[in-house]
C-alpha cells in the first residue's frame, strides 16, 4: 500500500494509522534514505500506541524505548552496529521476541540474522523537497 | 554443612534462595522481568535475613548462567561476581535446560523457546547426555512430542527443580571455577548448510 505525504504532520498521520493494524511481537523493518521521514514516522506509530513522550532519533542510543497504552515500543538504529554479534552481546536482539512490545527497526539490514523470520516492512522515498512516498509492504 | 546461597534471573521470574542444610529459605518473583535489575538485591537483602545468614557465612553461590534472557542472566551473574570478588567462595552453575529435567526423573528432552529457534539439550539429573544446541521450530516440534520432553513455560514456578539440581550438584562436588553464560550457537552443520543455501 503506497502513500503520499506532502507534509511532516500527513508522515506522522500515516504513522498513527499504521500503529492500529499492529500487536504485541510485531518487528517493523524501516528503509528510507537520510532526510525521508523515518523519525517522523516513527513518531506517528508511537503516537498511535500511546507514548506521550518525545520520540527522537536512536542512532546514537542503537536503542529507545517508550511505553505505549497496552504495548513496549522499541525504536532502534543499528547503522552504528559493526557486526550481528555486537548487537546480540548488547542484549538488543532479544527484545525482538517481547510480545508485549514491537520493535521499529532502521538499518535492519545490520543485524538480518538476528530478526525474526516474520516481519513487516516499510520504505519511504524522497520526491521532492515537501513530498515523501511511503510504502507499506503486505 | 555448607550453606548456599542460589540466585537465578534468567527468565522473567526471580529465584533467591539460602539452603542451610535441610533448611530451604526462598523467595521467588512472578513475572518481574524487566525489574529483575532493579531488585535484586533487595530480595537477596530479605531472604538473608529471613535464613539468619549473612554473606560472609555463604559457602557456594549457585547462579542462573541460562539459557534464557540474555540481559537477565547476566544480572544474576554480575551480582554473585560482585559478592564473590569479595567472599572468594565456590560457584554452582545453573543450567536453565537442566532445571527442565529436573521436574521429573530418568531421561529428558529439554527444550526452551530461543526467541528464533528452540534451545535443545538432554538430561538425566546431574548428566549431560546431549549438550545444548540450537534446533529449527520443526524440530522442536517433533521433539516436544516425544513421551520424556519437558518444554520451558515461563508461567511455571521453577523453584523446586532448581533447588533439586542445586542440592544434586552440591552432593557431588559439581562446583565450577567461575560463572561463564551459557552461548548456545547453532551446529556447526546448520551453519555450513545455511551457508550453501544463501
Amino acid at each position: 500500500m503506497k502513500f503520499i505525504s506532502k507534509s511532516v504532520e500527513q508522515t506522522i498521520e500515516i504513522g498513527k494509522n499504521f500503529a492500529g493494524t499492529l500487536v504485541g511481537g510485531d518487528v517493523i523493518l524501516v528503509d528510507g534514505d537520510l532526510g525521508a521521514g523515518k523519525t517522523h514516522f516513527a513518531k506517528g506509530v508511537a503516537t498511535g500506541l500511546g507514548v506521550t513522550d518525545t520520540v527522537t532519533s536512536p542512532t546514537f542510543t542503537l536503542h529507545n524505548v517508550y511505553q505505549g497504552e497496552k504495548l513496549t515500543f522499541n525504536h532502534f538504529d543499528f547503522y552504528r552496529i559493526a557486526d550481528e554479534d555486537e548487537a546480540y552481546q548488547l542484549g538488543l536482539s532479544e527484545i525482538f521476541y517481547d510480545k508485549n512490545g514491537v520493535s521499529f527497526v532502521e538499518w535492519w539490514q545490520n543485524v538480518e540474522g538476528l530478526l525474526p523470520d516474520k516481519t513487516k516492512k516499510v520504505s519511504l522515498k524522497v520526491i521532492d523537497d515537501h513530498t515523501r512516498e511511503i510504502e507499506i509492504h503486505e | 554443612m555448607s550453606k548456599v546461597l542460589v540466585i537465578d534471573t534468567s527468565s522473567k521470574n526471580m529465584y533467591v534462595m539460602v539452603l542451610d542444610g535441610e533448611k530451604t529459605t526462598k523467595k521467588t518473583l512472578v513475572d518481574n522481568q524487566k525489574q529483575h535489575s532493579v531488585l535484586i538485591n533487595g530480595v537477596i537483602d530479605e531472604v538473608l535475613q529471613s535464613a539468619k545468614v549473612t554473606l560472609n557465612d555463604i559457602d557456594v553461590f549457585a547462579v542462573g548462567i541460562g539459557v534464557g534472557s540474555f540481559t537477565g542472566i547476566r544480572v544474576g551473574v554480575s551480582v554473585a561476581k560482585g559478592f564473590n570478588l569479595a567472599c572468594r567462595k565456590k560457584y554452582i552453575q545453573v543450567n536453565s535446560l537442566q532445571t527442565l529435567a529436573y521436574t521429573k526423573k530418568g531421561l529428558t528432552n529439554c527444550i526452551y523457546d530461543a526467541g528464533k529457534g528452540y534451545y535443545f539439550a538432554v538430561y538425566d539429573g546431574i548428566k549431560e547426555v546431549v549438550a545444548p544446541t540450537l534446533i529449527d521450530d520443526q524440530r522442536a516440534k517433533e521433539l516436544s512430542e516425544s513421551e520424556n520432553a519437558v518444554c520451558f513455560d515461563a508461567d511455571a514456578d521453577y523453584g523446586e527443580a532448581i533447588e533439586a539440581q542445586v542440592r544434586d550438584k552440591l552432593a557431588n562436588g559439581d562446583f565450577s571455577a567461575d560463572l561463564v553464560p551459557l552461548y548456545v550457537r547453532r551446529c556447526q552443520a546448520e551453519e555450513e548448510l545455511d551457508k550453501c543455501r544463501k
